[in-house]
């Protein structure tokens, strides 16, 4: 049997070409809105704050793209007997995987924020964190990786249902059949998870009820004598995500076939 | 001789198509099975099922003692590896990673195939012609050493010359106690390596016969036994 260490190194290595596409892709669009500045087409003037300001955004962009090709690549690893016939428990598989795009795509948000802190170093700011700021941040950062990794467990949702679906339906125009499957059974899961939500902020009620805004002082309280809820929130959010990554392995394991062409 | 693989009771269906209905099989340790059938007969599935590609299916299959899907494929090797494999990936990264993942993947006797094969190792997948990149799936294949080889439709697209060096080191390169299951539409070709011939119709396995039994009691070779089975049902 493969250990786990040795697939997961795997998958990271599968994903590098990803990574530096993307920040290939954030150096083009920085190079190409400076030069744009330079030559007057965009009505600015070259300094470290517009440099800036086209660094956020071609690191917004590659970031989105980094994001979608991720998680289409994830989604194709289900039906590829390359990785498929590693032999590797489903559970095993699919944590490897949906952790090594997580790892990537936080790795770019990672250069992202260590990019725009130095340029507002250049551009004559400082760190000066408090305690406080600290403790948010990593809530914060926290929060982001949970919902990185909410949107990539999501996505591997939708394709693991439309292929099961697939199964039961006959073989004829599979293709039309499957893309129209996707877009209802992503329809229904966004539905089924705003189903959820409601049903969860019914029961906890007033528990729940205004935890957000105890959190960031719109009541008067500051986010560092009110960290318990937040936490709690944070594990519940982390126990719908691997909820719904049982349901995904259960699916993988019983129910996802390999392609069959080349 | 000790059984490698038990199939039994095996159903499969998909599409509202039924494919494979109460297969049974028994194969032994050590040998050599060409597993024959017309197009759609239900080989490829057959060997996916066991490969464990194919999870949903009603009945048992055991490889070497394993039933559970994980610990099957670590004793299976099959030549469907490159199914849905990056195109853009070169053939010395593949071969990486597939020493990396699996522990019985023996990266020299990759080397030597691929040598044997006139395989350029730093060219990229999608760059290969169909019989090269058969060539290369054989080489992955048998570079690993496994305890059951299922070679779906190795030799398609490949040239006559490069046919007969493979044939010629199947048995060179199988492990002793290695069972090889070889698929093929070239039944004439692959007649003198096989020890055994199950055949496939009609969604169920209609015949499993050692190959010397059919030369020395139906006195008949392989290819005539295999196509005289097909007639005999459409008249």
């Amino acid at each position: 049997m493969t250990h786990f260490r040795h697939y997961f190194a795997a998958c990271l290595r599968q994903r590098t070409r990803l990574f530096g596409f993307a920040c290939g892709l954030e150096v083009a669009i920085v190079a190409g809105i400076i030069f744009l500045m330079a030559i007057g087409w965009i009505n600015s003037d070259l300094s470290v704050d517009s440099a800036q300001g086209a660094l956020v955004s071609g690191g917004i962009l590659a970031a989105i793209v980094l994001y979608i090709r991720l998680a289409a690549f994830t989604e194709h690893t289900w039906g590829r007997n390359l990785d498929r016939l590693v032999p590797i428990s489903e559970s095993a598989r699919y944590t490897a995987n949906q952790l090594a795009t997580l790892v990537w795509f936080c790795a770019f948000f990672l250069l992202q924020i260590v990019l725009w802190n130095l340029f507002a170093v250049l551009d004559g700011g400082a760190f000066n964190f408090t305690s406080g700021d600290w403790g948010f941040g990593s809530w914060l950062l926290a929060v982001l990786t949970l919902s990185f990794l909410w949107g990539f467990v999501l996505v591997s949702l939708v394709h693991l249902l439309t292929t099961l679906i697939t199964t039961f339906l006959p073989g004829r125009r599979q293709k039309l059949v499957t893309q129209v499957l996707y877009v209802l059974v992503a329809i229904a899961v966004i539905w089924f998870i705003n189903w959820v939500i409601d049903l969860i902020t019914h029961i906890a009620g007033s528990a729940l009820k205004g935890w957000f805004n105890h959190a960031f002082n719109v009541e008067g309280t500051h986010f560092g004598e009110r960290p318990g809820i937040l936490f709690i929130a944070l594990a519940v959010f982390a126990l719908i995500i691997a909820g719904f990554s049982a349901v995904n392995v259960y699916l993988l394991k019983h129910w996802t076939e390999t392609q069959t062409q080349p | 001789m000790t059984d490698l693989l038990q199939i039994e009771h095996l159903d499969y269906q998909r599409n509202y198509h039924r494919i494979l209905t109460d297969i049974n099989l028994t194969l032994p340790a050590g040998q050599i099975v060409g597993l024959l059938g017309a197009n759609g007969a239900g080989k490829t599935t057959l060997m996916r099922l066991i490969a464990g590609v194919a999870p949903h299916f009603r009945g048992s299959i055991t490889v070497a003692g394993a039933t559970a899907i994980a610990a099957r494929k670590a004793v299976v090797s099959y030549s469907a590896l490159l199914a849905g494999a990056p195109a853009n990936a070169r053939l010395e990264q593949l071969a990486l990673f597939c020493e990396r993942l699996y522990p019985d993947f023996a990266f020299a006797h990759f080397q030597q195939l691929a040598t044997e094969f006139a395989l350029d190792c730093h060219a990229k997948l999608s760059t290969l012609s169909k019989g090269n990149q058969r060539k290369f799936t054989i080489a992955l294949t048998l570079a690993r050493r496994s305890q059951l080889y299922l070679l779906d439709e190795p030799f398609d697209g490949i040239d006559s010359m490069t046919r007969k060096k493979i044939l010629a080191g199947i048995i060179q390169w199988k492990p002793d106690a290695a069972t090889m299951v070889i698929s093929d539409h070239h039944v004439g070709d692959i007649a003198n390596l096989l020890d055994s011939v199950v055949i496939i119709k009609d969604q169920r396995i209609v015949a499993h016969e050692r190959a010397d039994t059919i030369r020395e009691t139906h006195h008949q070779s392989i290819e005539d036994y295999y196509e005289a089975l097909y007639e005999e049902a459409q008249s």
